[in-house]
């Protein structure tokens, strides 16, 4: 402990020291305070804004302000009036719970061995301590650093206070959310170590066990769909928003925990707080009692993690390692011919193109390509069983591609690249360079989604507007995301910790997407959906050329 | 005493190490030769308890995979690794915690002041060139005092001036009685004070010579190693 107390404060410490000698440090601070300023006048205004209304009622007489304030409460609380939408909104706290378990279940390898870099293995492996010792300390760096990235949900405490939660209910709600990760973390960990011990192909057992879960509880889910006349509301109330639960050990109690704090019942929140707390401490004190034999399992991972890391000190990105080819790809793919098309800066998009020629089948169905069919296979499916509409399927098609889009932007598009210095070294217009390359990236995106976005609409028809538009409307997300995240990653610090990376990436697309969002709004004021459109389409436009007009200038400069 | 009886480490079909049983007596100075792919690396790992393996590794009589075994040995990468976020002297600060060392300060400023460190004890890892991150490894290995160190390529990134006062740090540590088993590929960095010369090659033993025998013999360590490894002899 004393080891793992004096590395965590000085790796804390120096770390913000860093921070500061860059100057993302004015950035994170303005960022922090805009926050509690934003958070603090939204809160205020809301209080003032209902004090009013609430002064205003009292004038009328009472039974008019009963009657109001009870419309208010209702307003507010709208979503609680439906017994089923209450209760269903109560299980969400076990969804994700139950979600992020599961997740860690699955995942236990990465728990276990790919937590550990080179200089761990130099110092703490050759150590005179004992394996599991090593082991804990490193996955108490995580814990740490887990709930430490998590922070930033406290300034969420305002939007959780205007939706009628009090701000010491959104406070345990924010320690629930710690004790989660905590508690998922030591899970992967005591999963990783019960089942390896020298074999890590019985981790494939947690893996199968996990999907056998997930199907019985799709298998349940849809029993309770079916009972209660293919109503999702009542199947989840029913299913999931079920008070038996509560004693399901760990996730039942800490979701317990959750829905007594919402309701206000404290006493026994508490009681299943301690409940939870005291089994993962008891997970704890298990895995510290198993023997580990690790090390060997470790090596491969802390390798990996400490090539990335001497690239990012290098100044260069994370690679992103390419998959083999795939069986049929072998097969059916030509054996691979040199270049005969490119020059210049073009070549940053032909070298794009050659590889998923030559790598995929027909050029197209990468592992991108075939899970997008695969998504598309199922939603096309699932309409005949429960939506039934085409239109609605290729609504949540939609959805799930922006969604899609909006992560796979974050990171740096730009990351082969310059992980190669490639576009710093060829002597072109750094304008030219940057247009090639983030096209070879749409054209990636273009290319991967077609084939899916084709099926869904060929077989379920939906109506031709929405079938295009929707399809501009992704590929114009996806170029405003692309350029975004790329002119933030040009001037970000490449030595940057990825936390921190991650943070400001999150806020910058967070207050672009705010912009783009009020244009929409505007829009519709003015055309409806269509104009909403319209404007959607534009601002999102405007502002990718806005954001790559630096980018070309930042690039000349080279590596921050 | 470090002794390794049937050493064999497999990685799927291949055999890295195959049966190797050599012992290093204490203060002694020896030194693992071998091309590429001889075993050197897996043969260091898995002394230092990082591989499985057949056979048997101890030192002093316990297998060098315990945690009291560990107490006595020493390790120095190839690659220096250090951790981003800590000084020069926080790791040291950081490894004699993790040994549970008392009284080191003096010797940690020694070790900083003889590998020209001392001035750079507020640098963090990363800040680093490869040449000081190399010295730091060194005191790093060396600061828990152990009676049998393993160096990987020591001598690979340091200044002239590192090199000498490295090669008079072996000296003393075999003075004091302290074993160091050198892994290199640069035969003349090692001229001159070595013991005992194991030649590695497709994960065997193929010489395990001392410096007087093989002075007796007349031939050079060069020799022996370019006669062995080329022809693929086995010395007697």
């Amino acid at each position: 402990m004393n080891l793992t107390l004096y590395y965590l404060s000085h790796t804390i410490l120096n770390g913000i020291k860093k921070i500061f000698r860059t100057w993302v440090a004015f950035f994170l601070i303005f960022i922090v305070i805009m926050g509690l300023l934003g958070g603090v006048a939204g809160f205020s205004i809301g209080h003032v804004v209902e004090q009013n209304q609430t002064e205003t009622y009292e004038e009328t007489g009472s039974k008019e302000y009963e009657e109001v304030t009870q419309d208010v409460e209702d307003g507010r609380a709208g979503i609680f009036q439906n017994e089923d939408a209450k209760k269903a909104l109560l299980a969400l706290p076990l969804l994700i719970i139950l979600a992020t378990f599961l997740y860690a279940i699955y995942t236990a390898d990465k728990s276990g061995v790919e937590i550990f870099n080179m200089a761990d293995v130099n110092f703490l492996f050759t150590a005179p301590l004992h394996p599991t010792s090593v082991l804990l300390f490193r996955m108490n760096m995580q814990m740490g650093a887990k709930v430490i990235a998590s922070i930033y949900l406290l300034f969420q405490i305002p939007n959780l206070v205007n939706a009628g939660v009090s701000i010491p209910k959104a406070l345990l709600l924010f320690l629930a959310w710690a004790v989660n990760l905590i508690m998922c973390q030591q899970v992967g960990v005591l999963t990783y170590t019960l089942l390896t011990g020298g074999k890590k192909k019985h981790l494939e057992l947690a893996k199968r066990g996990v999907i056998a879960v997930l199907l019985l509880l799709a298998a349940a889910y849809f029993y309770f769909y079916q009972a209660n006349g293919n109503n999702h509301l009542a199947a989840v109330s029913q299913f999931f928003g079920n008070i038996n639960w509560q004693w399901v050990p760990l996730v039942g109690w800490l979701s317990a925990f959750c829905v007594r704090v919402i309701s206000g019942n404290l006493g026994a929140a508490f009681a299943f707080l301690l409940a939870t707390i005291g089994g993962t401490a008891l997970l704890y004190v298990l895995t510290s009692r198993l023997p580990a034999d690790f090390y060997e399992d470790a090596l491969p991972g802390a390798e990996r993690n400490q090539a990335v890391l001497e690239r990012k000190n290098s100044g260069k990105s994370e690679i992103e390692l390419k998959v083999k080819r795939g069986f049929l790809s072998r097969i059916f793919v030509r054996s691979r011919k040199n270049f005969s098309l490119g020059w210049g800066a073009n070549m940053f998009l032909m070298r794009s193109l050659h590889d998923r020629r030559y790598g995929y089948l027909l050029g197209i169905f990468t592992k991108t390509c075939n899970t997008y069919l695969l998504v598309a296979a199922g939603l096309i499916i699932l309409n005949q069983f429960a939506f039934h509409s085409g239109r609605t399927t290729l609504i949540i098609y939609l959805i799930g591609m922006g969604f899609i889009v909006f992560l796979r932007a974050f990171g740096n598009p730009l990351a082969e690249e310059m992980g190669h210095d490639f576009i710093y070294l060829v002597p072109e217009r750094p304008t030219k360079k940057l247009f090639f390359s983030l096209t070879s990236g749409l054209v990636e995106s273009v290319l991967n989604i077609l084939p899916s976005y084709l099926l869904i609409t060929l077989v379920l028809r939906p109506n031709l507007p929405l079938a295009l538009g929707g399809f501009v409307l992704l590929m114009v997300m996806d170029l405003f995301m692309t350029i975004t995240t790329a002119m933030i990653s040009l001037l970000l610090p490449t030595q940057l910790p990825d936390m921190i990376r991650s943070w400001i990436q999150m806020i910058a697309i967070s207050l672009t997407l705010l912009i783009v969002v009020a244009f929409a709004a505007v829009g519709v004021f003015f055309g409806g959906l269509l104009g909403s459109f319209i404007l959607l389409m534009v601002s999102m436009l405007l502002l990718s050329a806005l954001f790559f007009l630096p980018c070309p200038y930042i690039l000349a400069r080279g590596k921050i | 005493m470090l002794q390794a009886e049937h050493l064999t480490k497999r990685f799927g079909k291949v055999l890295a190490n195959n049966d190797l049983s050599f012992t290093i007596p204490e203060g002694t100075i020896a030194v693992m030769l071998g091309p590429n792919g001889a075993g050197k690396s897996t043969a260091m790992k898995s002394i230092m308890g990082l591989l499985r393996h057949e056979g048997s590794i101890r030192i002093d009589g316990m297998d060098t995979s315990t945690v009291g075994a560990k107490r006595l040995i020493g390790y120095v990468p190839e690659m220096p690794s250090l951790y981003p976020n800590l000084t020069v002297d926080e790791h040291l600060e950081f490894i004699a915690r993790a040994y549970k060392l008392t009284d080191y300060k003096d010797y940690k400023e020694e070790l900083l002041r003889r590998l020209q460190l001392d001035d750079k004890r507020k640098k963090f890892g990363d800040e680093l060139s490869k040449g000081m991150q190399q010295k730091l490894s060194i005191c790093i290995g060396l600061l828990p005092r152990p009676k049998f160190i393993l160096f990987d390529e020591p001598m690979i990134g340091l200044d002239p001036h590192a090199i000498r006062e490295l090669k008079n740090i072996f000296q003393e540590l075999k003075a004091g009685g302290s074993s160091l088993l050198i892994s290199t590929h640069i035969i003349d960095s090692v001229e001159g004070f070595w013991d005992q010369t194991l030649i590695m090659q497709s994960g065997r033993i193929v010489a395990n010579v001392t410096h007087e025998s093989l002075k007796a013999s007349g031939e050079t360590l060069e020799d022996l190693f370019f006669r062995l490894t080329e022809a693929g002899e086995e010395a007697t």
